[in-house]
């Protein structure tokens, strides 16, 4: 049976795909990745087959915990066995990065982008006809990898090329981060160009001490805040991303989120209208619970009182099972209309008839 | 509820607990106040920093909810509300997270590989808004310690707010919606942000770097001193084109700014204002990156660029950034600097204004409204506007100043400008009298604004002929005002307070109307009485029907000028009263129909009617659902429906505390309320410093019956007794009878047990006291018996679920001071002190009251006089109400008719005390306490429970 199914013996032995694996794409996208696995297409033949299984190994998500250093990748690749698989880039010369450096400089609109954590896509092809290669040459890559395959790439290095070439397309920063210097590391660079070296300021602290004060336990300084708050309804979708701006990266956050924006903002809005046991006055006065009478109502308790008069309140709301105070208003209100009348026992409870 | 705390605790918790209760005082006092807390939180046990020494821990017994049971309680608490100070803001922090929330300020953020919304604070005012309430917060509500051991360190104020607003607005977020159109990352995030799974660790490979991504761009206003500033010129002579230059402004004081050119080339540090700023340039660039994310042509500003420039702009380029960018980023928290002529000033903004008019005076059922086009106050006349709508520029020069031609203005223009469309007259004047409709600003026109200044100011009326007694000045100017309301047919409430003389202005109104159409006072049972005598007193020639009681005739109606009858009467025979046409109807203690949906405020409103009226001594302008009901049936329509008037007006008000709604809504209202208050400085001069009246109540069926049963009992002994043993059957008879006026249960003894709808005084007590209460007034409740004392307190404590003190002989003398400190010093202590004590005891002051009502009488008015002057103190600059209470037609009326009529022939004294009348012979005693035919009122009291 197992002859009949070539490839299903060779991964019998597999481990299951972890749950948090990471996926790589069918198809090569963005010029970055192309380029990337372009440098895979220069192998002799014979490494094809492991190509094909790191490609294979890649895409059904057995791959995870990627993670970037200065001028390294690494990953674990979940086969046979757990492998890690690391590949590494020659890094930037001072001089080079110099020169990377007074290119950016130029615009200072790719700076900023830089600053805020995006990167044009297209920005290392331009730095590419400047003469500065980000992406690297075969020559520039070393690779390695846990498992006994002697040959390089090993399936689990191809495996991890196909990831970066994704992870890469998708954050073209972390190209800087492979040459050598994190995001954070190239902006210290390019504010040392106009010479700010400082730190930003200091944020507040998350913990304070309790204040050496008894009435501050309990009372705030002036009394409680007298801040307006104004509930209106939003005039535009998705108002948050609006006025943000964009996010960066492929996805339009204000149609993919906009009908949660509306949902939340309905639920809002409605919590804000909406009446509930803790009414706003009802500190003030307890008396103020009162409900439209119903017809229906008023025919039951006469009804009620029909077989069991006289009866108080209580045994009427009883006979009902309804609470005694809606029982005892519509008494009342029966008793206005002439219809009931009542005798006042000795103990100060009323007796009920019909009139 | 004043002890109740609320503390933020980790994990999105909140715990409701008790300092002053430890134990289950707690949970009662939840269960009590914030019911709906109660029921979906569990007990649960905390250490908390303690108050005192630093590094000092409590442990505490509380209710624990989450956040998502916690917010529809805190949202319901309303801003004026007697909560403690922790509970206050935390209910604030809830309503600005949703506030934030309907605003759509908020923002999907990655923490933790858990997707959350947080809120967005890129507006100044929102920033401002967290800290006020962090500021403001006490230690309770955030004095979780950050660990067990050692100084006790609890979350930044700042830090705790934020915390609670992000949980807040996430929990509210979590909805199950459909994510719109998306895939990819956008697919997983919107999953994850929505529901109870927040895990979010995107799959593919590319989008490995996508929380990172979304975590620094939701976080990525958070900010710091600067602000990046973007500062519009409008063409000059030299320079056709409008510029746009960058700036960096202190982030405080934003008259302080810098070029950005030279901010640029301060490279690592700015000194502005004495303050110095770290990276200025960083600051700058990191802002513009942001700034074209929102608006990506400010992008030119350094594009291709070495260092920051200017950007001219076309027209149509600088109104795409005038229409909308720079309100984005104003709201973004980047300063904009434009041209006045663009700042929103209206007198160069063409603006569409609503006109409208009233074609008939008085005021018909619709009102004439067409639209005009303005220039600030002065209109654009229809050929120049049609000339500038030819350019088909939304800036252009008009008389040789730049103005904006808003087209989203200009749309609420109809074709034809002369077009005149009728609008109903309550909705008109509603637009009138807040100067806006629909966001469009209204003016009235001539005769429309006549009748409105006609309003304030009305003009002034002569006393009506066959008027008997004097109107004080203010009292003239009232009656001034219900001429003028009713000569416009518009329905109106009189709220003076209690004292003023309410019923006195209406009568000399209802004098003044002449004959006519029939009116009708509808008045509570326990009123109608003094209703009757007040007319006859004031307006003899009036001839009043009373149409109430079981054998009540309609035929009264035909022939009377008044009508008087009672709320219950209204309901119950609905049909005749809407049979008839009525010249005024005029609801006393209008209070009665607060219940917008109860039978008595819908009867009321069936009536057709000329002029409608309300009197009313509490603040009615203060409680606004009773507001609605009132000006439904004054002015029907003016305030909306009541689902509107509670969605625009009452919620934003009561519960958010909108100052703006509050402005418009007593804009609306004010012209059709006129309330004076007894410490208005310009009626105190027309004021005694002490207002006496005499309350006549009925008795109730069951009192009647008692009354005569107790004098049917002891005048037949005392017919055949003589001396001592007469004198004391005489009193004690007296004694029985005055219990029987008190409260049927006062004199059956009873232990427990109803008192509702027992006695006509207790009704008309509750009524005094609801108004009083309402209107935040103290009171002291005089009683000779310590037994109806105790009924009094226990009952005014159950009705109204207020504190109430009891002072009487049995008082401990420490327990005594303490009662007085706390009702005349403590804002929360008691504000209704029942004393049953004679003459008070010496130099006791209760001066905090305003009121005083005498339950029963002594008969003996030195003793009363002085008890009154408990409360009053000669040279105080406060007026006291004194109301005497006196069942109508029993030996309590006719014992106080004879005493005063007896101090007013001799200006003396009667002999102390009840000891007289032991003299009367049998006959004249009979005479003394027969019961009256008007004495009973064969109607429930308890009606005003509806």
């Amino acid at each position: 049976m197992s002859l009949d199914f070539p490839m299903r013996s060779q991964t019998a032995a597999r481990m299951r795909a972890p749950n948090d694996g990471i996926v790589a794409s069918q198809h090569a996208q963005g010029w970055i990745a192309k380029r990337w696995l372009s440098m895979l297409n220069d192998l002799p033949p014979t490494l094809g087959p492991n190509l094909a299984r790191g490609r294979a190994l890649a895409r059904t998500g057995r791959v995870r915990d990627l993670w970037f250093a200065s001028g390294l990748a690494n990953a674990e690749v979940v086969d046979d066995e757990v492998f890690v698989a690391s590949v590494r880039v020659k890094p930037f010369s001072d001089a080079q990065w110099d020169r990377v450096v007074r290119a950016l400089l130029g615009d200072l609109s790719v700076v900023a982008d830089l600053l805020e954590g995006t990167l044009d896509p297209k920005l290392p092809l331009d730095l590419a006809r400047a003469g500065i290669h980000l992406v690297p040459r075969n020559a520039e890559i070393e690779s390695d990898c846990q498992c006994s395959d002697f040959m390089v790439p090993c399936r689990h290095v191809a495996a991890l090329h196909a990831l970066l070439a994704d992870a890469l397309d998708g954050d073209p920063l972390l190209l800087f981060t492979l040459r050598g210097k994190s995001r954070d590391e190239l902006g210290a660079l390019l504010r040392a160009a106009w010479g700010d070296v400082g730190q930003q300021e200091a944020s507040e602290p998350d913990l304070v001490p309790v204040p050496d004060d008894d009435d501050a336990f309990f009372y705030g300084r002036n009394g409680p805040a007298r801040i307006p708050i104004v509930m209106r309804a939003s005039e535009t979708v998705a108002a948050g991303v609006t006025a943000l701006g964009p996010a960066p990266g492929d996805v339009d956050l204000e149609k993919a989120l906009g009908p949660l924006y509306e949902a939340g903002a309905k639920a809002a809005i409605e919590l804000a209208l909406a009446e509930g046991p803790e009414s706003d006055q009802r500190w003030r006065r307890a008396r103020t619970e009162v409900l439209p009478l119903d017809e229906d109502w008023t025919e039951k308790v006469v009804d009620a009182l029909c077989s069991i008069e006289p009866a108080t309140d209580k045994q009427v709301a009883a006979k009902l099972q309804a609470g005694v105070h809606e029982v005892r208003r519509e008494l009342l209100e029966l008793e206005t209309q002439g219809m009931v009348v009542r005798t006042a026992n000795r103990d100060g409870s009323a007796n009920w008839m019909l009139g | 509820m004043y002890d109740l705390q609320a503390t933020w605790l980790p994990g999105r918790r909140v715990l409701f607990w008790s300092a002053a209760n430890p134990t289950d005082q707690t949970e009662r006092a939840v269960a009590e106040e914030l019911p709906s807390i109660a029921e979906r939180g569990h007990v649960a046990h905390h250490t908390l920093a303690a108050p005192g020494a630093p590094g000092k821990r409590q442990k505490v017994r509380g209710i624990e909810v989450g956040i998502e049971a916690a917010l529809p309680a805190l949202s319901r608490i309303g801003r004026d509300a007697r909560v403690s100070e922790s509970v206050q803001a935390w209910s604030l922090a809830c309503k600005l997270a949703l506030e934030l929330a309907a605003r759509q300020r908020v923002v999907p953020t990655v923490q933790q590989g858990e997707a959350r919304w947080i809120a967005l604070l890129s507006r100044e005012e929102d920033r401002q808004r967290i800290d006020a309430i962090a500021d403001a917060m006490p230690v309770a509500a955030h004095a979780v310690p950050a660990s067990d051991r050692g100084a006790v360190m609890v979350p930044a104020p700042r830090v705790a707010v934020r915390s609670f607003v992000d949980a807040a607005v996430d929990c509210l977020y979590r909805q199950n919606a459909h994510p719109g159109p998306t895939r990819g990352w956008g697919l997983e995030l919107a999953t994850s942000l929505r529901g109870d799974q927040p895990a979010f660790t995107p799959r593919d490979a590319r989008n490995q770097g996508v929380p990172q991504m979304v975590a620094a761009w939701s976080s990525s206003t958070e900010a710091g001193g600067l602000r990046v500033g973007f500062h519009l010129q409008a063409p000059a002579a030299d320079r056709p084109e409008f510029v746009l230059s960058v700036a960096l402004h202190d982030a405080e004081d934003h008259t302080l700014w810098t070029k950005a050119e030279d901010a640029w080339r301060a490279g690592g540090q700015l000194v502005m204002g004495g303050r110095v700023h770290s990276a200025p340039a960083r600051t700058l660039l990191k802002g513009l990156a942001r700034a074209w994310a929102i608006y990506p042509p400010l992008r030119a500003v350094v594009a291709g660029r070495a260092a920051p420039g200017s950007i001219s702009w076309k027209t149509d380029e600088a109104w795409a950034f005038l229409s909308g960018a720079c309100e984005r980023l104003r709201d973004a928290g980047y300063v904009v600097h434009l041209p006045a002529t663009f700042e929103g000033s209206e007198h160069q903004r063409m603006r569409a204004r609503l006109h409208i008019e009233t074609e008939h005076d008085p005021i018909g059922t619709e009102l004439l409204a067409h639209w005009e086009v303005v220039l600030g106050d002065v209109v654009v006349d229809g050929t120049d506007f049609a000339a500038l709508l030819e350019q088909k520029q939304p800036i252009l020069q008009f008389r040789g100043q730049w103005v904006v031609l808003d087209p989203k203005e200009l749309a609420r223009l109809p074709q034809n400008l002369q077009a005149e469309t009728k609008m109903p007259a309550p909705e008109g004047l509603r637009a009138v009298l807040v100067g806006d409709h629909e966001g469009a600003p209204v003016v009235p026109g001539p005769r429309l604004k006549g009748i409105l200044d006609t309003l304030k100011e009305p003009p002034e009326v002569a006393v009506p002929a066959g008027f008997r007694g004097t109107l004080r000045p203010y009292q003239m100017r009232g009656l001034a005002w219900l001429t003028a309301m009713g000569r416009l047919g518009l329905g109106c409430c009189l709220a003076d307070d209690m004292g003023l003389g309410k019923t006195v202005q209406l009568i000399a109104h209802l004098l003044a109307r002449g004959r006519g159409r029939p009116s009708l006072v509808v008045c509570p049972t326990s009123v109608i009485g003094n209703w009757a005598r007040e007319i006859a007193r004031f307006a003899p020639t009036l001839r009043v029907g009373r149409y109430h009681g079981f054998d009540r005739d309609d035929s009264v109606i035909d022939k009377s000028d008044v009508i008087l009858t009672t709320y219950g009467v209204l309901v119950r025979d609905s049909a005749l009263f809407e049979f008839t046409k009525w010249g005024v109807v005029a609801l006393d203690e209008a209070q009665a129909i607060k219940n917008p949906v109860s039978r008595r405020a819908q009867s009321v409103r069936k009536l057709t009617v000329a002029h409608r009226i309300a009197l009313t001594g509490t603040p009615v302008e203060n409680r606004l659902d009773e507001l609605w009901a009132l000006m439904s049936f004054l002015v029907p329509g003016l305030l909306g429906s009541r689902q509107r008037f509670q969605r625009d007006f009452a919620v934003p008000v009561e519960r958010f505390g909108d100052d703006a709604v509050a402005r418009r809504l007593r804009a609306t209202v004010a012209p059709f309320l006129l309330r004076r208050l007894k410490n208005d400085p310009t009626i105190v001069p027309d004021l005694p410093d002490k207002i006496e009246r005499r309350d006549y109540v009925p008795l109730t069926r069951e009192q009647a019956d008692l009354y005569q049963e107790t004098v049917d009992d002891y005048m037949q002994r005392i017919r055949g007794s003589t001396d001592i043993a007469r004198r004391g059957l005489v009193l004690a008879m007296l004694t029985k009878l005055k219990q029987v006026c008190n409260h049927p249960s006062q004199l059956l003894g009873e232990k427990g047990g109803t008192l509702d709808g027992r006695s006509g005084k207790l009704a008309r007590l509750e009524e005094l006291v609801e108004t009083l209460l309402d209107s935040d007034q103290r009171a002291l409740i005089f009683t000779q018996y310590k037994e109806m004392g105790s009924l009094l307190a226990r009952h005014l404590r159950d009705t109204f679920d207020v504190e109430v003190a009891f002072y009487h002989g049995g008082t401990p003398t420490r327990q005594r001071e303490s009662m007085v400190k706390a009702f005349q010093e403590d804002p929360n202590g008691p504000r209704l002190l029942i004393v049953s004590l004679k003459a008070g005891g010496t130099g006791l002051n209760l001066t905090a009251a305003t009121q005083v009502i005498h339950y029963d009488r002594w008969w003996n008015p030195a003793v009363e006089d002085q008890a009154t002057d408990r409360a009053y103190r000669i040279g105080q600059r406060k007026n006291v109400l004194v109301h005497k209470l006196i069942t109508q037609e029993t030996l309590e009326e006719r014992i106080d008719a004879m005493m005063e009529e007896k101090r007013a022939l001799a200006g003396s004294v009667v002999g102390a005390g009840e000891h007289w009348i032991t003299e009367f012979d049998d006959d004249a005693l009979a005479r003394l306490v027969a019961l009256g035919g008007d004495a009973v009122l064969d109607e429930n009291l308890g009606e005003n429970e509806e």
